[in-house]
């Protein structure tokens, strides 16, 4: 076993998990049972993903271990909040989502191409997104996005939102369209920008503007870079200021959330209720937080999803909240870096995709809690409660593992079709030293 | 894949831009409005402190204006002091904005300690308390001001020193007994007038326009006037108070006397951009984050649709759509007395850690609104108004005092009567006092406000400050 910086950044998640999960485990005069199951798990996983699964190709093990970080953290703070409702079920949400991660890269590993399925994938996201629409069951928390199953369910029914797995299969479908050869009887962009379009009016019409925001700019991402053409970006730049003026003008709740974005305060008794309060925990915390469990955050609608920022920001102090953005931001580059790194088209907008996903989600929702930016309502990738968010947050990062093994594979076979500029290529092998266990 | 390569590297730059911003607002959000987010009376750690025993407030005398015993809250027992200082204390139910009760919170409740006071508290089984908390005020000095109103009369005086702005008397009037609650009191009475009321200055805004002129009129101190009595403008006519013709004045003479019709004249020839340049200087506009204290922001007319010349002839004497605060009137005295820098008015003198000490608090400079030569030129006429002007009523024998009046009117309709302005300073470095009375339908400001003014300067004098 070599004791490189990947072990040693294993070894930091590790100490953390421990140590959080002792603290959890004390707080109650007799020693929390299901804490110690639980910290015990979260440790084993993430030394198997780091050391275990590496040896086979399946995972990044710098990208799986900031995951595993993440995940732990969501696990622990959610346990804190309430043991079984939330906390074992983020457990189990990520053990479930952990066999999918390696069962996507094995199926990014050995799929070139998506295109005999990509009408499969089609008809299979329009025919969800649009079913939640066709009845009220469907809806919550205002948005009609949400699939129920009910015989899974015990206090409240077990719902599926479709919206944040349709997410990846997008990616999917237009890394795939965007990598097809020149001649095509559709050109690529307009194929793209209207499945892409056409998901997000069906988002639209669920009144999800949140995930809609986010399928957009992954979409206009993932569309300029298949095209390297600033013209996109540009039409994409002028779509959106139209959009936005568009549902400005027609939606009540829009209008609200910007009022409370100019002043928080002063619309505290209605619609700045959330953001306000969301500053205060923040204020509350302080640099160094309050201590883990302690705080007022749970005064705050969505404390657990949407706003679960603010609650790590209250509990462990801004110093630490600022980490957990840093925490994403490696994720988010190092997914780019691999997109670089490609040998082939479909392989670096997978990655493109996958990596713009998470990062304008991050940031939407951070920006929307800290109020720099105005509020929409998503979910911070791996921590928020929610089962669908984080099975999709971490299917795609088995996509972004997939893409990380046909990298390394390529290189072994010494296929760099395009190689980069070798003075860029001591800073790659500086980088790979860090990935190879 | 060349290509993509080269979108890929602008994508991630865009990405990494989006990250950095977080990075750089977020810290910086939180250290300058950090506090006021804490602050807000709605915060439950400030509600629902639990266990901790407020810390002590006290005055500058050591008089114990607000301490906890056996869990309730207790007050001065001297009524008159009690009434006086009750904005500037504010109620543990938070229902007066922005109180040393509520924007000290964290400091009262002990919660401005560092990591390792807080890790021995949370294993000490000692109850625990917050800071004691030391103010500027002197809460007898503020007592006797808010005597010196009108009976049953609106209005708020602020007495800084202008050397360090800190603040030794405010008080707002009407007032509320802390001892009764604030439960069912309207909000008109629990507003603090000193720092959360806006009004139209008035002539004391004249001010403002005398800097822009002499900012930006490079003869502005030798010109002369003629005052007709009257200046029509577009649809409206500035005239003077009281009928007066001032005749030849040069632009010290009309500051003395308060000409209306020059300093319209002057504001409709600086045109609106100037006059807002200076007025932004001076604080209009401006969003203010003090430290001790919550001021709102004074207003000058800016980006509105409505630019006439009428309004511009207005603003240039405080009419119109120019509003301010007592506070911010007074930091603008404070301003013009100290050559033209304005240091952040404080309210804090110490905090006392219980077993840590003292935690003694220094001055700052809040900004700077004209320059020392201008400052100079204006002191000089606002002195002259004082020994040869409208504010001749706040003379104080054996001292130099300088003064300018206002009389502020709230319609257009003469029989609405008039808000009295009067702020001013002592040119004396080792009493540097600067102070700001408002009355509320107070008639003129050289009849009811400059006395009022002249008593509590006399007073702070004689206490020694």
């Amino acid at each position: 076993m070599r004791w490189d910086d990947s072990s040693k950044l294993t070894a930091l998640v590790i100490i953390f998990i421990i140590s959080i999960g002792a603290l959890i485990m004390l707080r109650t005069p007799e020693p929390d049972l299901g804490a110690l199951i639980l910290t015990v798990t979260m440790a084993a996983m993430t030394i198997i993903c780091a050391r275990v699964l590496p040896r086979w190709n399946l995972v990044d093990p710098l990208l799986i271990t900031l995951m595993n970080f993440l995940c732990s953290l969501g696990a622990l703070l959610q346990y804190s909040i309430s043991p079984t409702v939330s906390g074992l079920m983020h457990a189990m949400f990520y053990a479930a989502g952990l066999v999918l991660l390696i069962a996507i890269s094995a199926v990014v590993r050995l799929k070139h191409s998506f295109r005999d399925w990509r009408l499969w994938i089609l008809g299979a996201s329009l025919f969800f997104l649009a079913l939640t629409l066709t009845s009220p069951i469907f809806e919550h928390n205002d948005a009609r996005s949400w699939i129920p199953i009910p015989w899974l369910g015990r206090a409240r029914a077990f719902t599926i939102q479709p919206s944040e797995f349709v997410k990846v299969a997008m990616i999917a479908l237009l890394a795939d369209i965007m990598s097809d050869q020149p001649p095509q009887p559709i050109p690529p962009l307009i194929y793209g920008a209207g499945i892409a379009a056409s998901f997000i009016g069906l988002l639209f019409l669920q009144n999800d503007l949140g995930t809609g925001l986010v399928y957009f700019l992954t979409a206009l991402t993932v569309l300029y870079c298949g095209t390297a053409d600033m013209r996109v970006l540009a039409g994409g730049a002028m779509s959106f200021a139209a959009a936005a003026l568009f549902v400005y003008r027609i939606s009540v709740r829009v209008q609200n959330r910007i009022l409370a974005f100019a002043d928080p305060f002063l619309h505290y008794k209605d619609f700045g209720f959330q953001v306000s309060r969301s500053l205060m925990s923040i204020a509350n915390g302080g640099a160094t937080g309050a201590g883990l469990g302690l705080g007022r955050s749970a005064s705050i609608p969505l404390y657990d999803t949407d706003f679960v920022f603010a609650t790590i920001c209250e509990q462990f102090g801004i110093v630490f909240g600022l980490a957990v953005v840093c925490v994403y931001v490696i994720m988010v580059m190092r997914g780019m870096h691999l997109a670089v790194r490609a040998s082939r088209r479909f392989h670096a907008l997978l990655a493109v995709g996958c990596s713009t996903v998470l990062a304008v989600q991050t940031f939407i929702i951070i920006g929307g809690v800290i109020n720099m930016i105005p509020l929409t309502g998503v979910t911070l990738p791996f921590i928020s409660k929610g089962g669908s968010s984080l099975l999709s947050s971490m299917i795609n990062v088995g996509v972004l593992c997939g893409v990380h093994a046909c990298v390394e594979r390529d290189q072994k076979r010494g296929r760099e079709y395009d190689l980069p500029k070798p003075a860029r290529r001591g800073r790659q092998a500086a980088v790979r030293g860090v990935a190879e266990v | 894949m060349k290509q993509l390569r080269k979108s890929v590297r602008v994508t991630t730059t865009l990405l990494a831009l989006m990250f950095a911003s977080i990075a750089v607002y977020f810290p910086y959000s939180v250290y300058f409005y950090g506090g006021r987010w804490f602050s807000q009376p709605y915060n439950p750690q400030i509600r629902y402190p639990g266990s901790v025993a407020r810390g002590d407030i006290l005055d500058r005398r050591n008089n114990k204006l607000a301490t906890t015993v056996g869990g309730t809250r207790a007050y001065i027992a001297d009524d008159a002091i009690r009434l006086a200082i009750a904005h500037v204390l504010g109620d543990e139910a938070h229902n007066v904005s922005n109180g040393v009760e509520t924007f000290m919170a964290s400091r009262l409740l002990g919660l401005n300690t560092n990591l390792f006071t807080k890790i021995s508290q949370a294993f000490s089984s000692e109850p625990r308390r917050g800071d004691d908390v030391y103010l500027t005020i002197d809460a007898p000095l503020t007592a006797y001001i808010a005597g010196l109103f009108p009976a049953g009369g609106k209005g708020a005086a602020v007495l800084i020193n202008y050397r360090t702005g800190e603040i030794r008397a405010m008080t707002s009037l009407p007032t509320f007994d802390l001892t009764k609650g604030t439960g069912g009191i309207s909000s008109d009475v629990l507003r603090n007038r000193a720092t959360d009321a806006l009004y139209a200055p008035g002539s004391a805004f004249k001010i403002v326009t005398y800097a822009a002129a002499l900012e930006n009129i490079p003869d502005a101190a030798e010109r002369v006037f003629q005052c007709t009595g009257q200046l029509p403008v577009e649809n409206a006519t500035i005239v003077e108070a009281g009928g007066a013709i001032h005749g030849a004045v040069d632009l010290k003479r009309a500051f003395e006397v308060s000409c209306n019709t020059t300093f319209s004249a002057l504001a409709v020839d600086l045109n609106y951009n100037l006059l807002e340049k200076t007025a932004r200087s001076f604080g209009f506009n401006q969003e203010t984050l003090f430290r001790d204290l919550v001021m709102k922001d004074g207003v000058f007319p800016t980006t509105h649709t409505d630019r006439s010349l009428d309004d511009l002839a207005g603003a240039g004497i405080g009419q119109g759509r120019v509003e301010a605060t007592p506070l911010q009137m007074a930091l603008i005295a404070c301003g013009i007395a100290n050559g033209g820098v304005v240091m952040e008015p404080r309210l804090l003198w110490m905090a006392m850690q219980p077993g840590e000490g003292s935690i003694p608090i220094g001055s700052a400079v809040y900004k700077r609104v004209t320059s020392a030569q201008n400052a100079a030129i204006i002191k000089d006429a606002m002195i002259g108004a004082v020994q040869n002007g409208t504010a001749s009523r706040a003379a104080i024998d054996g001292y130099v005092v300088g003064g300018k009046t206002g009389t502020a009117e709230k319609s257009s309709d003469k029989s609405v009567p008039t808000n009295a302005w009067f702020i001013g300073f002592i040119d004396d470095v080792s009493h540097p006092l600067a102070i700001c009375v408002l009355v509320e339908d107070g008639g003129s400001g050289g009849a009811s406000a400059a006395p009022i003014a002249q008593k509590a300067l006399a007073e702070a004098l004689r206490l020694g400050y």
